[in-house]
């Protein structure tokens, strides 16, 4: 039943090794170890052992030699000599590691983790097409194709749209590696297959905090190749996403049709401020009096105290009796506390997106919680001039997560889960996620939340980040399907394998990613780590999942509505 | 495999054998159909209750009586065939002959690469080999470890055997390093000795 097929190659065969190990296979002679067509770390190969065969992975390619082989001048041998030692006193072994059992032929859900390994003297061979779509199936409405192993062209890897949305998911790799779009593909691919759900609480609807503009309308184009711009997903779906930007004016933000984000000061809390304390430079004594200064002054108080802060100014300096100082002193803060506040508030009170007033079509706030609810897909686009950029992005995606996260959470607790009315599935993307995610801010913000509580309120964060070394290790051990594209760092390469079987091996994968477009995709959504090909995000692509799109809403009547509902 | 075989030459009769191996003579240079085989050449002992295949490790010639040494004959300089011609007493007291080493032995019309039952009889016929024999005991070189056994004579019979099988191949230069490989595992603990195997078999190496 698991004869031996005809494209894949013997490589060698299994003679030592251990689960916990990995295994040795020693080459063949013939195997021209050398040639990347056949052997290379990452690559797959399926080993035949009994009624069982095991899709393994490639962590390690060596030389070795028998005893005393490698003393003697073979170096200066003729090649007849050097051809007839290769394979018998010298040879080439790989490190494999058998990840999981892929049982007979046509069985797909007979993938089962490996719990024994292969026996002396199995024979190894190139991983087939069939093989890999064995682990990986094919694409279809609840699988997404993302991209093909190193090693073989025509193999889809499809990961299922469930086990996607399962679990965080994380997007690593330096600048300029393909994060931006891999992530695009992956959403427009979440947003067709949500669309074409049955059940409200499956379909998937995304919320994008775009800090770069990449996601609504054209990205940004690679500035050393000059390549083509790609669409984004406003472009592609204007019926299913709506873009809010800072600046609605900007070029790509126009061009999208953007409505205007905005923030009224009525709706700030003390907590937004505690969850961005650390990009605002706020002190903890500045939160505490911020929380005081909430239970003097009611809902409104930030507005109040930018009046009274005014007020004192005009009154000529900070005269002992104004209202702030009295309540500093009151709660024995210290003096640049106030200061501190205050220079923080005045900070945000300044910025193109505050609203003194409350607008008269209500607040961004609610429109987003609106569209998000109703199943529409809304990307938050920070393309604009900000000073300090990071602290108003980091304050700006707290204030929004915090409220929509609250929203989900108690609408979740309260619809049983196959009401109609129950919270569509939300994913939260935010770039540059270690601004919302470091050690010391984890805890406070709404993002560590979504990280630690989300299975239950069908909430997913997909995290983009450069340096997944500052994201907190609780939350990163919560971020189970990991897309680790080339790093830089030997501490970034340590933190996004922490928690993966055979750390070492996927090290020096990873340590040997191209630059660009190519992932090692470990975790909860893959049956067995894979070193994949990102899919090529161009326009055949794009058309095909326009395409879906399409057949989605003329198949079901039903969603047909989600379209045109705005 | 006991019928006789026209094309393959007589080399002469067993004097003396174990399992293991044996020595034969050879018969006179002028009997007809007889000739003396080259060191490292695969012969065949027919007699007996199986035919024994072994390779020729040693060929030697001197004194037929060993207790008459010959003397020195012939002044500096004469040609070998003018010293026979003047003491044409000697050739007859001289005898050739051969010992060999087990490789093999037919039982039931196919070739084991293991030892017989017993040893050929002696003045059992020993006789040469075809190339379909060549070709079997060499396709698996199990005999090898008997061969290491008889020291550097035996490898430098090995090298000439691997050689000549080769040859004979479809594919002599792939037939060479598939043969090479698989006789390598039995040297894996004296790689010095194999290194010096394979600078004999090596093709390129002939000088
Ligand atoms: N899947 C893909 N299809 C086509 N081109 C790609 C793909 N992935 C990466 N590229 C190429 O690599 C370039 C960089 O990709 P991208 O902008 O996604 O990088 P990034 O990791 O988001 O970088 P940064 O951290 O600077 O935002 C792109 O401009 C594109 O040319
Ligand atoms: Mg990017």
């Amino acid at each position: 039943m698991n004869g031996p097929q005809p494209a894949s190659r013997l490589l060698g065969y299994v003679t030592a090794g251990s689960l916990e190990r990995g295994l040795e296979v020693t080459l063949a002679p013939e195997t021209p170890f050398d040639d990347p067509a056949m052997v290379g770390v990452g690559y797959y190969v399926a080993i035949e052992s009994g009624s069982l065969a095991y899709l393994g992975m490639v962590t390690d390619v060596r030389l070795a030699s028998g005893n005393g082989i490698a003393g003697l001048p073979a170096a200066t041998a003729s090649p007849f000599v050097r051809k007839a030692l290769s394979g018998a006193g010298v040879y080439g072994q790989l490190a494999v590691r058998p990840y999981v059992v892929i049982a007979a032929r046509g069985a797909r859900e007979a993938v089962a983790r490996a719990r024994t390994i292969p026996g002396h003297f199995a024979p190894v061979r190139q991983a087939s097409r069939a093989e890999i779509a064995q682990v990986f199936g094919e694409e279809g409405d609840d699988r997404i194709y993302v991209g093909t192993p190193v090693d073989l062209e025509d193999a889809p890897i499809c990961l299922s749209y469930d086990a996607l949305l399962e679990r965080s998911i994380g997007v690593f790799g330096r600048t300029g590696t393909g994060k931006s779009f891999l992530t695009r593909l992956a959403l427009a691919e979440l947003l067709v297959r949500g669309k074409a759900q049955e059940r409200a609480a499956r379909r998937a609807v995304g919320l994008i905090f775009d800090l770069h503009g990449d996601y609504g309308w054209e990205g940004q184009a690679d500035p050393l190749s000059g390549s083509v711009k790609p669409p984004g997903l406003k472009q592609l779906f204007p019926q299913d996403v709506s873009v809010f930007a800072l600046d609605p004016n900007a070029g790509p933000a126009k061009r999208s049709n953007a409505e205007e984000l905005h923030i009224w000061p009525g709706e700030i809390e003390p907590e937004d401020l505690d969850a961005s304390r650390e990009a605002l430079r706020l002190t903890e004594q500045a939160v505490m009096a911020a929380f005081e200064l909430q239970r003097r002054y009611g809902a409104r108080w930030v507005l109040r105290v930018l009046e009274e802060a005014q007020r004192d100014e005009t009154d000529d300096g900070e005269s002992a009796t104004s209202p702030l100082n009295a309540l500093a002193h009151d709660l024995n803060f210290q003096p640049g506390t106030i200061t501190n506040l205050l220079r923080v508030l005045r900070l945000l009170s300044r910025a193109a997106y505050w609203r003194a007033e409350r607008p008269a079509h209500g607040t961004a706030k609610d429109a987003i919680l609106g569209r998000l609810q109703s199943g529409q897909w809304v990307i938050v686009d920070f393309n604009a001039r900000l000073v300090p950029r990071e602290a108003h992005y980091v304050f700006l995606a707290n204030f929004l997560t915090r409220r929509i996260y609250d929203q989900w959470r108690r609408k979740a607790e309260e619809e049983p889960g196959d009401s109609p009315a129950y919270p569509p599935h939300l994913v939260v993307a935010v770039e540059e996620a270690h601004n919302f995610l470091s050690r010391q801010l984890a805890g406070l913000t709404a993002f560590g939340q979504i990280a630690r509580e989300l299975r239950k309120y069908n909430v997913t964060l997909l995290v983009i980040d450069q340096r997944p070394s500052d994201i907190d290790p609780e939350v990163m051990s919560q971020i189970a399907t990991r897309f680790v594209l080339k790093l830089d760092n030997e501490r970034d390469v340590e933190a996004v394998l922490e928690g993966q079987e055979d750390r070492g091996g996927l090290k020096a994968i990873v340590n040997r990613l191209n630059t660009q477009r190519e992932a090692v995709i470990v975790g909860h959504a893959v049956p067995v780590p894979v070193v994949a090909r990102v899919r090529m995000w161009d326009q055949a692509e794009q058309r095909k999942i326009v395409e879906r799109r399409r057949r989605t809403v003329g198949a079901a009547g039903a969603t047909a509505d989600d379209l045109y509902r705005r | 495999m006991n019928e006789r075989m026209g094309e393959a030459p007589w080399y002469g009769r067993v004097t003396s054998a174990t399992v293991s191996g044996f020595t034969a003579e050879c018969w006179s240079e002028d009997t007809e159909g007889a000739r003396v085989p080259r060191f490292g050449e695969l012969v065949c002992a027919v007699d007996g209750p199986a035919p024994v295949y072994a390779l020729v490790t040693d060929v030697a010639t001197g004194p037929a009586d060993s207790t008459r040494p010959v003397q020195l004959r012939g002044a500096p300089g004469v040609p070998l065939e003018e010293v026979h011609r003047q003491h044409p007493h000697v050739l007859p007291l001289l005898r050739t002959g051969f010992s060999a080493t087990t490789v093999g032995h037919g039982r039931d019309g196919t070739l084991r690469p293991s030892l017989p039952g017993s040893p050929p009889p002696v003045l059992a016929g020993v006789r040469g080999c075809t190339d379909d024999e060549l070709a079997q005991v060499c396709r698996s070189p199990d005999f090898v470890p008997l061969l290491m056994l008889t020291g550097v004579l035996g490898d430098q019979a090995l090298a000439a055997l691997v050689r000549r099988a080769a040859a004979t191949h479809p594919d002599p230069s792939g037939e060479l390093v598939r043969l090479c490989r698989e006789i390598g595992a039995h040297y894996a603990g004296d790689p010095q000795r194999w290194m010096t195997l394979l600078r004999l078999v090596d093709p390129g190496g002939e000088a």
